[in-house]
């Protein structure tokens, strides 16, 4: 369970969080939607302890991250999962070594097991055989897939993703939402994606949020947002 | 004014708290031996064949200049001791801290760098690992080590480069240049080298990973931060030898 409370940001005086409440039951799937320069990456940042708020708590499963040092919040990171819009592959590292990241620094498993875990999320992002390749070699869709694997092999609570669609064109867009949504219920984690990509938003997820002026306009299913009468969901829907 | 004064101090204050957090990592034992000694590989193999043709062509050129001015007062059989010592002393340590700075000091700020950018190091954090004790620590470790085995081969390579001029063209016997050149350098003179060369390595290790650390500004942030990196470390490297120099002389005499 992931309970945010009253967070609120601001750089250099110009707010972008004012005051934002969500609870999220585990193993739920959360598109946050809005325009750009509404706060939803920085929404994500305070999800993952890189950001600190001004003000406002964020609890997951009971424990409350805002307080921990960034020795303790770099332990509690293992539990979380983060998908970076733009894949921030190691450039060094081949595929097969990015994705097994976490399990080599985390996990202690036997190198065989971490290379049939490895083979098992290379099946899964359907990129047999891309193993030994470089980031360097990848399309953007592809190096989206390699950056999924990598966040989700450790199995972690919770996945957080920003903007996995941007950049994608469409048949790459809707192979990577279903795979979030695909491993999200697979391995139960609990997700929350940032997007401006309404279509795939309401394909993966169970509940849309839309933020505006750094507030939660409307949080409900995709009925409710299509039925929701406020002018800026509204807009944002026809855009 | 006053802004600038407050802008300075805090990066000041950054600075040192970056070198205090890399140096208490390594005390505290987070060191990862494998990436040191890929480190070490990769900035040994950058700055090798450099290092060496800058060396030789110092004591090549060191020879020539000391044949000249060493015929004018009759002491040609010098020239040896003149080329060792100048290079055991100062050439040595600081044109391959130089070399260091420009080769793998500035590959260490533009790979960092380009990592800063492209979201990796924030990815390091996201997983559960400290950027310091991952990327730093071993980068630094790494410069520590390979600047000083630099200098040695830089010595050496000089050194021949003075004897094949001496040798060949000024008519010195090669058995007479090898002693004259052993029997000039005393422990003093290769370990007041070395002892700068420790803190040449200090300060371009900490510069070029500061930078690269704290690159934004996309590809040409990257470009710029390294630009500055390599400026810094010259700065550092020909300050600090002032200094060192200095307080070598005085304290440990000649």
């Amino acid at each position: 369970m992931i309970c945010v409370s009253g967070l609120k940001k601001a750089f250099h005086g110009q707010v972008v969080l004012d005051g934002i409440d969500l609870q999220i039951p585990s193993g739920e799937v959360v598109a946050v939607l809005g325009s750009s320069g509404t706060g939803k990456s920085v929404l994500l940042l305070h999800l993952i302890g890189l950001m600190a708020p001004d003000a406002g708590q964020i609890t997951i499963d009971g424990v409350e991250m805002t307080t921990m040092s960034e020795r303790a919040l770099l332990k509690f990171r293992r539990n979380i999962g983060y998908l970076f819009q733009e894949g921030a592959l190691y450039d060094f590292l081949t595929v097969a070594e990015n994705i097994a990241f976490p399990l080599k620094e985390h996990a202690r498993m036997r190198p065989a097991a971490i290379k049939a875990k490895v083979d098992e999320f290379l099946d899964l992002i359907d990129m047999n055989g891309a193993g030994e390749k470089y980031p360097a070699e990848l399309s953007g869709g592809m190096k989206k897939r390699v950056a999924l694997a990598r966040a989700m092999i450790s199995g972690p609570k919770v996945l957080l993703c920003d903007e996995p669609t941007s950049g994608l064109d469409p048949i790459r867009s809707r192979d990577i939402s279903g795979l979030i949504r695909d491993l999200s219920k697979k391995l139960g984690c609990t997700t929350i994606m940032t997007s401006h990509d309404i279509e795939h938003s309401f394909m993966v997820a169970d509940r849309l949020v839309v933020l505006n002026n750094g507030r939660i306009v409307i949080d409900g299913t995709k009925e409710a947002l299509r039925g929701s009468a406020d002018p800026f969901v509204r807009e944002f829907l026809n855009s | 004014m006053f802004i600038g004064l407050k802008n300075f101090i805090t990066h000041l204050g950054r600075i040192i708290l970056f070198l205090v957090d890399m140096l208490g990592c390594i005390v505290r034992g987070r060191v990862r031996v494998g990436e040191v000694f890929k480190q070490i590989y990769a900035q040994g193999i950058q700055s090798l064949a450099i290092v060496m043709a800058t060396s030789f062509a110092s004591g090549a050129v060191l020879a020539m200049q000391s044949r000249v001015a060493m015929e004018r007062f009759g002491a040609k059989e010098l020239i040896a001791s003149l080329v060792a010592l100048s290079l055991v002393r100062e050439l040595s340590p600081v044109f391959t801290a130089l070399v260091f700075s420009g080769k793998s000091g500035a590959g260490m700020t533009a790979e960092l760098g380009t990592m800063s950018v492209n979201s990796q190091i924030l990815a390091t954090r996201t997983m559960g690992v400290d950027p310091m004790e991952f990327l730093i620590v071993p980068r630094f470790l790494a410069c520590m080590i390979v600047l000083p085995i630099l200098v040695v081969v830089s010595e050496v390579v000089g050194i021949f480069g003075g004897w094949l001029i001496a040798v060949t063209e000024a008519g010195v016997p090669s058995s007479y240049y090898i002693h004259q050149t052993l029997d000039a350098i005393r422990y003093v003179d290769f370990f007041s080298g070395f002892v700068k060369v420790f803190f040449f390595a200090l300060l371009i290790g900490w510069v070029s990973c500061y930078k690269g650390f704290y690159t934004s500004g996309g590809s040409m942030g990257v470009g710029r931060f390294t630009t500055q990196a390599v400026a810094n470390c010259y700065i550092a490297v020909i300050v600090s030898n002032t200094i060192l120099t200095k307080a070598i002389l005085t304290f440990w005499g000649n």
